[in-house]
């Protein structure tokens, strides 16, 4: 990215925020730009540090949250990480891999009986296109994707592992809702289309969830 | 807090309930501002503090207590807005966010201005603010926090402040 199209980025409304990697990288490395951020930057105009940090949440969030603990039979810590170190990381990785592993062979297999890649992982979770295998390996990944979900000391060590597990908990949910308006209102084109795009970001998820199996 | 956390993680929920009512309003205060919706962000502090009592015993003490738990709120909140706003874009979700109000507020009108001008910021850009300026947490914990890069924190910071001058100047 060019000085301009950084300068450009800090400065005007419309900057693409998902640019901002790319413009984080080149402020790291351009002492030009970083002097023109500092001299630009409005920090000591505003008075958002002024702002409370301590808001009081709703009285009755804590039973809320007691009730939701004990739903979901949430058992009290069992395992001592700190006399098991690395333990929890190698429990992550193995289980993150079997993940990533499924769904690829799940790809792997779908791509053989459709020859367009792309297309056969849009269409991976179409109902209509499901055949028997398709069918099995979905239901192996769900297995794996709960014990995923499930794992006791799974994520926290790393904020990342902690995003990557609630996201593919909101997929699942998301690709169930999808599932259930098509049921209920037929196989609309729109909910088709959402529901391949689903698909694909739990694919990338589990891109991710590879990577940070291997790191 | 150190004892008190102890013994939540050997099961104690009496100290984790002290534990709750000594960090909650900071993870309010950060959730209410990143989802600018009450009912949402009632919904991030359940998911948080349940999340945080399921994996209490990953907690090694190596960062703060509380920067280990903001992390698990940040993140969930965005999670869930990148959910939202996927659902929007596929149509899903129709309705538009309201402006975000602080309950019980009788704050002058100015600093309901900077509140309104401060959700309306892009979520990046109100993450790293929210962290930097009003959780007082410096660049090098936030990169920790978000799994960005360190440029890409000041980036955002700057882009926050930026925007929030120009709103607060209309």
């Amino acid at each position: 990215m060019s000085c301009e199209n950084v300068r450009r980025w800090l400065e005007f409304d419309d900057a693409d925020e998902t640019d901002a990697l790319r413009v984080g990288e080149h402020l790291e490395r351009c002492v030009d730009c970083q002097a023109f951020a500092a001299m630009s930057d409005p920090a000591t105009s505003l008075p958002a540090t002024s702002l409370p940090d301590d808001i009081s949440p709703p009285a009755d969030l804590w039973p809320q949250i007691e009730a939701k603990i004990q739903a979901e039979r949430v058992v009290g810590p069992t395992f001592d990480a700190s006399k098991h170190p690395g333990r929890d990381w190698q429990q992550a990785a193995s289980i993150l891999t079997a993940v990533a592993a499924i769904i690829f062979l799940a790809v792997v297999i779908r791509s053989t009986v459709a020859p367009v890649a792309t297309e056969s992982m849009a269409r991976f979770d179409e109902p209509n296109v499901e055949s028997e295998l398709a069918a099995a390996i979905e239901q192996e990944c769900r297995g794996v994707m709960r014990e995923l979900s499930l794992a006791p000391g799974l994520g926290v060590v790393d904020p990342r592992t902690v995003a990557l597990e609630a996201e593919a908990r909101e997929v699942e949910l998301a690709i169930a809702d999808t599932r259930l308006a098509i049921e209920r209102d037929g196989e609309e084109p729109k909910m088709m289309a959402s529901l391949a795009r689903l698909c694909r970001v739990r694919l990338r998820l589990t891109e991710h969830a590879q990577e940070l199996a291997r790191s | 807090m150190d004892e008190l956390i102890e013994k939540a993680r050997h099961g104690d929920e009496v100290a984790f309930r002290s534990v709750y009512e000594q960090t909650s309003g900071r993870v309010y205060a950060l959730c209410i501002r990143m989802m600018k919706d009450e009912t949402r962000a009632v919904e991030m502090m359940q998911d948080t503090f349940v999340r945080v009592w399921q994996n209490l015993e990953t907690y090694r003490g190596e960062s703060a207590f509380t920067t280990w738990l903001h992390t698990i709120a940040i993140n969930a909140c965005l999670v869930a807005l990148r959910t939202q706003r996927r659902r929007r874009e596929d149509g899903m979700e129709n309705e538009e966010l309201e402006a975000m109000t602080v309950p019980n507020s009788t704050d002058p009108v100015d600093r309901i201005a900077l509140e309104r001008a401060i959700a309306a910021l892009p979520d990046g850009a109100r993450t790293v603010l929210l962290l930097h300026d009003i959780h007082g947490y410096r660049h090098d914990e936030i990169t920790e926090m978000t799994s960005t890069r360190p440029g890409t924190s000041k980036a955002h910071l700057h882009r926050a402040r930026k925007l929030l001058r120009e709103a607060l100047s209309r």
